[in-house]
Parts: C-alpha cells; structure tokens; sequence
C-alpha cells in the first residue's frame, strides 16, 4: 500500500434520514462497491455526510452558519434541522464513517444534537478513544487539511464544477494538495518573530512611537515607490495595448461601415430599378389605353373584315325609298283601301298588325348611317387590321414585362430590407465600436499622461523620482533607530523572497499538471478533444473561446478524473472516489464509456452510488469487464433502503428501520427506483 | 511524483544568486524549516533568527 493511503472501510448511521444499518467495505480484496439505494431513502444524505465528515475545516470552525455543503450555500443549521429521521424523530443522531489511514483504523464520528441544532466532529485513530481534530497525528490532520479529500467526492455536477471558474478554484487546490502553504506558513513564523523582535526594540528604545511611525512611514513609501516602478515598467506595454486594441476596433469598425453603405448602396439600386420599371409600365400603358379608345379595330383582326362584310350585305339587300311602316299605318286609318274596297275593323286590325313587320324611317336612317360610317372610317383601314392588333398586342406584352419586372425588384426590396431588419444588431455594434473608440482615444491619452507623470522628476508627486526621493528620505529617517531599520528590510527581503518562490512554483507545479492531465486525459480518450491550456480558477480548454460546450458529461467525468488522478500521482496521497449516481443522464453509449474509464482508473476505492435504473450499461458492462478478468471478487454489489410500506416486505421479522444486502442476485433482481413512486 | 522541497530548493537557489543580500546559508535553513513543516513541526524561533541573520542590511 502506498504512502498516504486512505480507504473507505464502512459507515453506521443511527436516528438520520438514511437507512440505519452498517455498511461494511471492509473486504480486503473489493475495490469498487455498488451501494443500490432507491430514491427517497438517503443516497444524497449518505452522500453528504461522508462529504462532511472529510470537510477540511476544523471541528471549531464548523459551528459557522455559512457552510457550503453542496455548492449553493446553505447553512449548517438549516442541514442538521434537515436531518433527523423522519419516522420518529430522535433528539440525537450519529453517524460513523470507517476508514483505514496507511493500514491503521481511523473513525470521524458526527454526533448530532437535534435540540441544540448542532453537530460534534471526533475521531479515533488507532485504537485510541474519541479525540479532537487539534489532536490528530499530523500525518492524518495533513491529509484532511490539505483539501485533497475534497475531490473524493465527485458527479456530473461537480464535473462540470472543474470547468466552472464561479464554483472551483482549482489553483488554490492544486496549491492546497502539494502543501504550499508551508511557504505562507514559513511567513507566518517569520512575522512573529519580527513582532516579537520590534516590540523588543521598541520597548529598549523608549521612543516606541517614533519608530513605529517611522516603520509605517518607510513600509509604505517603499510599497509607493515598488508601485509607481512596477507602474512605469508596465505602462509602455499597457499603452501599446490599448493602441493595438484601438486599431483593431478602427478596423473592424471600418468593416462594418463598408458591409452598411454596400447594403445603402444595394437599396439604392433596388429603388431606382423598382422607379424604372414603373415608369415604363405607366408609359406602355399611356400609349394602350389612347389606342384601344381611338381605335377599337386593333382589339381584333377580324372585327373589322365583320364590319366590311355587314356593310356589304346591307348594299346587296337594297333599302326602299319610302319607308313601309309609316305606310301600313297611314292605311289602317283610311275608309277605303288603295283598290278602292272599304276597309273593315278586322282589315285595319290585320294592316295595324302588319305594319311591325316593316322598317321605319328611323331605322332606315340608322342603317344608311352605319354603311356611310363602315365606308367613311372602317374602310380605308381595311389593309391595316393585322398591323394595328399586332401593335396592341406588343404593346401590353411590354406592359405585361415591365409589370412584372418592377414586382420581382420589390420583391428583391422587401427581402432586402426583411435581412437589413433581422441585422438591425449591425447598426447597434457600430455604435458600440465608435464610442468604443472614442473610450480607447481617451484611455490612451490617460496613459500616456500617467507615463509622461512617471517618468518626470522629483517635483511630480505622481513620479518615480518623487517616490524614490521618498523612500530615500523615509529610510534614512528610520536608520536613526537602526535596530527597526534593519528588522523591517529583513522581514520585507524576506516576504519578497518567499512570495516570488512560492508564485514560482506554484507555476511550475500548475504546469506539471497541464501535461500530466492532458497525457491522461488523452490516453482514456484516445484524442485531445478535452485538453487543458492552463489552470486558473477553473481547468481551462484549449480553444475554449471558440468552443460552445465544455464537451459531453462523459468526456467531462474523464478530465475530472484525470485531474484528480494526476494530483494524487503528483502527491503520493490515494484516496477513495465516491461516486453519487454517475451515468443518472448519460445514454448507453456514455455508460459504458464511464464504466470503463471507472474499470481502468487501476488500484482505486471506488464508491458508487446508484439507483436501480443506472445498472443496465453501467453496471453491466464494469461486471463484464470483471469477469472478462477474472477479477468478479473486487466488486461488491449492496442494496440497501429504509422501511416503507413498498419495502416492508423485505423486512421479515426483523425489526429494524434499515435493510442491506450483500447478494449479487438481490442486487440485479432489485427493481424498486423510489420509494414514493409506484415502480417495481 | 513531485517532490516540493526540491522545487522550492531550485527556486530558492536562483534567487539567492541573483539577490546579494540573501546569505547563501538561507537556503539549508529555510529548506530545514520547510522540511519540518512537512512533517507538522513548527520551526524554532533560533532557525527564524538565523535566517533574519543572515539577509544584509546597509544602514
């Protein structure tokens, strides 16, 4: 077993809203237990409590209101009231977790107070009784205080967590993990002793405020003067910055200008084209109308020829002189006829009849009108009917085009317009960059009057020289007590050196992970779709400006995992992982990716927490592996749940409010998902 | 497996070269110290002093 190796043996909870049995690991050869529980009987609190019982923080800091148990702040009040079992609540609780520290036997006991609303860490550790955190081998408070059991506890969430600078601060934890607090910590020393010397020498000295103002006055001309030198060396690269950024605004401000006016310009177009085609669509139709009036022989070539034709049948059917009808009718009032026989009333009827079927004066003028008409105007067009319809048709088929034309350009227009709308955001990022500009224009004339300030002489106040000039004189001030004098250069020496070591390392240690998580990363991925570039508060990938996702829960699960893996190689330190419902929104594919990842993660203690629809492809194919093995004795298959009218059964004679089985077969036939739901 | 007194001790080497007011003899003590802190032992206030030692002063 490795240097540092911490194994999670078991756990015992009593009077808490999780099953209260014991959960035993202790099987020397398992390294992956399945604990099945359905939802509603206390995954999540289990869960919680072995988190809370590896928290980092001191059993007298824990009585703090603000704990941040599950990444949304909540209070530890809030979480014990939270906690009491709810079938007969008890006014206490307890809650064990085994565990095995380099082979000896180590017990964080939480001991929960339902009245007070409080809960007591304490531990045991190789057999001795219940002791305070304080009291620990240093050994085991390192391992605690380190941080590293932190990252024992992971799912899709906290995954998701390492590539979130807002819920992690992976800089602070590599640094916590390789123990660089010892450097702080050397500080730390070192400044008591420097309190303990100046006091010292400010007590022999008798003028003990003289020199603390002195100290005071020279500390901070000195921070002044390393402010303005820091200043003055960033400030050429500050303003070249700016004017890079100034120029690259300028530019794509210019693009964005010229993309506008060309869109201007197409409008433009459209509109003249659109006012073109309706010009000549009116003039095609000024010259129709005139024509179809004037001249209606142009509507049809034969219309005309008809006209001739009428005319020629009415010359043949020649008119008489005298009108008939007038004749009859006048003769229907005479005594006698023209043969001189009288006329009687039936003749008269009869000639009165008769007279209908003759034509008028009237209608003999309307006739002869319409032949001299046909002769006079129809006439001598005779030889131009086709001409004239051919002429009418082309001009409304030009009329037709134009018309035409000029709807497809406004159509062209509207969709024109329809793009320009739905761009509207163009026009807002213009005006965004101007003022951009105009800010930039401004920061730079800042900047380069805060360099002209920097680098004047010692009459600026704003100047190097000035601060310089300061120092100097507050320094030789305090060389009158030369004893505090020299205190305060060592332990400002000293603070330098032990901050730039520290950054230095820091940064030669956040590299080292870099590469070892990407060569892990790449090797369970087989690509470097999830590399990291550098670590800051977060894990930070490569590209990740030009990326949408972080990548898929499985691909994030690898780089968490390797990072932790990476860390606890770096370190020396194994601890377990404990895993709550891995694979709960993963599809098939991603199971039994997981479950392989989990399979090879090699010497491990794996915990996970599952619910009975999480085996199929999960836990399925890390039994799949086992057996292809021959390993099937280093998994553990536990199902356990809390008595419910749904588990009742279960129970038998026994009385207890906890179940658990070790049975494989319990564990695969086992088909309840919650406890409040109606599956079976 | 990283070894962070080692680091440190590089780190250290390289800046007491380039800083003549740091005694070489700063290196053995503060890595004694940070050894020690390792291993959850305080440093005594004698190291602490002989490191404030050995930084120069002009006055």
């Amino acid at each position: 077993m490795a240097d540092n190796t911490l194994k999670i043996t078991g756990w015992k909870a009593d009077g808490l809203r999780c099953p209260e049995t014991i959960v035993d690991l202790s099987h020397s050869e398992s390294r992956i237990a399945f604990i099945q529980m359905p939802n509603g009987t206390g995954k999540t609190t289990t869960y919680n409590l072995i988190d809370f019982a590896f928290d980092k923080r001191p059993p007298e800091q824990i009585d703090e209101l603000q704990y941040d148990l599950t990444k949304d702040p909540i209070t530890l009040s809030k979480w014990i009231s939270g906690m009491p079992r709810r079938f007969n609540p008890p006014e206490q609780g307890t809650f064990e977790l085994y565990c095995e520290f380099n082979s000896k036997a180590l017990i964080i006991h939480l001991e929960f107070d339902f009245i007070l609303n409080k809960v007591i860490k304490s531990y045991t550790h190789g057999g001795q009784s219940k002791i305070k955190f304080s009291a620990l081998k240093a050994k085991v408070k390192r391992m605690i205080k380190s941080g590293i059991t932190s990252f024992m506890m992971l799912d899709g969430e906290r995954a998701q967590a390492f590539l979130n600078e807002s819920q992690h601060d992976a800089e602070d934890a590599i640094a916590s993990i390789h123990q660089m607090d010892v450097l702080t910590n050397v500080l730390r020393f070192a400044d008591m002793y420097y309190s303990a010397a100046m006091e010292k020498t400010t007590k022999k000295g008798a003028r003990r405020q003289e020199i603390t103002t002195a100290t005071n006055k020279q500390r901070k001309a000195e921070e002044s003067w390393n402010k303005l030198k820091q200043d003055k060396s960033e400030i050429g690269a500050k303003i070249a910055a700016k004017n890079q950024e100034l120029t690259d605004s300028i530019e794509e401000k210019d693009a964005l200008g010229a993309g506008n006016t060309a869109r201007q310009s197409e409008i433009q177009d459209l509109k003249d084209k659109i006012a073109e085609f309706r010009v000549s669509w009116h003039n095609e139709q000024n010259k129709q109308i005139p024509m179809m009036c004037d001249n209606v022989l142009a509507f049809s070539s034969g219309f005309g020829q008809e006209l001739l034709q009428l005319r020629d049948n009415l010359e043949k059917n020649k008119l008489p002189e005298s009108a008939g009808k007038e004749w009859f009718i006048e003769l229907s009032e005479q005594e006698k006829c023209v043969c001189g026989r009288p006329i009687e009333a039936t003749d008269r009827l009869h000639i009165q009849n008769h007279s209908a079927q003759y034509l008028s004066t009237n209608h003999q003028n309307i006739l002869n009108l319409i032949k001299s008409k046909i002769r006079e105007d129809i006439e001598p067009h005779s030889g131009d009917f086709e001409k004239m319809n051919k002429e009418l048709h082309n001009l409304v088929s030009e009329s037709s085009r134009n018309y035409q034309s000029m709807v497809a350009k406004q159509q062209d227009y509207d969709n024109l317009t329809e793009e320009i709308a739905k761009e509207s955001g163009r026009q807002d990022d213009l005006n965004n960059l101007v003022l951009k500009i105009s800010q930039l224009e401004s920061g730079i004339e800042d900047l380069e009057r805060e360099k002209a300030d920097l680098n004047a002489g010692a009459g600026n106040p704003k100047s190097v020289e000035y601060a310089r000039v300061q120092f100097k004189s507050a320094k030789d001030n305090l060389k009158q007590y030369t004893e505090a004098y020299t205190l305060v250069t060592r332990m400002t020496r000293l603070d330098d050196m032990i901050r730039t070591i520290y950054e230095r390392v820091r940064s030669e240690i956040s590299q080292k992970v870099t590469d070892e998580t990407n060569e892990t990363c790449r090797r369970i991925l087989g690509n470097d779709d999830m590399d990291i570039e550098s670590i800051g508060k977060s894990l930070v990938l490569k590209g990740s400006n030009d990326r949408e996702t972080g990548g898929s829960v499985g691909q994030t699960m690898v780089l968490a995992y390797s990072f932790i893996q990476v860390l606890n190689k770096q370190t020396g330190i194994q601890i377990p992982l404990i895993l709550d419902s891995p694979v709960g929104p993963a599809d098939t594919e991603n199971r039994k990716e997981i479950a392989d990842i989990l399979w090879n993660l090699g010497e491990r203690n794996l915990i996970i927490f599952i619910i009975n629809t999480e085996k199929n492809d999960f836990v399925d194919r890390i039994q799949d592996n086992a057996k292809s093995e021959s390993k099937e004795h280093e998994v553990m298959y536990i199902t356990q749940f809390k008595r419910n009218k749904k588990t009742e059964r279960f129970f038998g004679k026994d009385t207890r409010e906890g179940f658990i089985s070790y049975e494989s077969d319990f564990f695969d036939e086992f088909a309840i998902t919650s406890i409040s739901d109606g599956d079976e | 497996m990283i070894d962070l007194k080692e680091l440190i001790r590089a780190q250290l080497k390289i800046y007491i070269n380039s800083n003549d007011d740091i005694e070489p003899g700063v290196e053995a003590k503060l890595i004694k110290i940070i050894s020690g802190l390792l291993q959850g032992d305080d440093p005594s206030h004698a190291d602490i002093k002989t490191i404030f030692e050995n930084i120069s002063v002009e006055v």
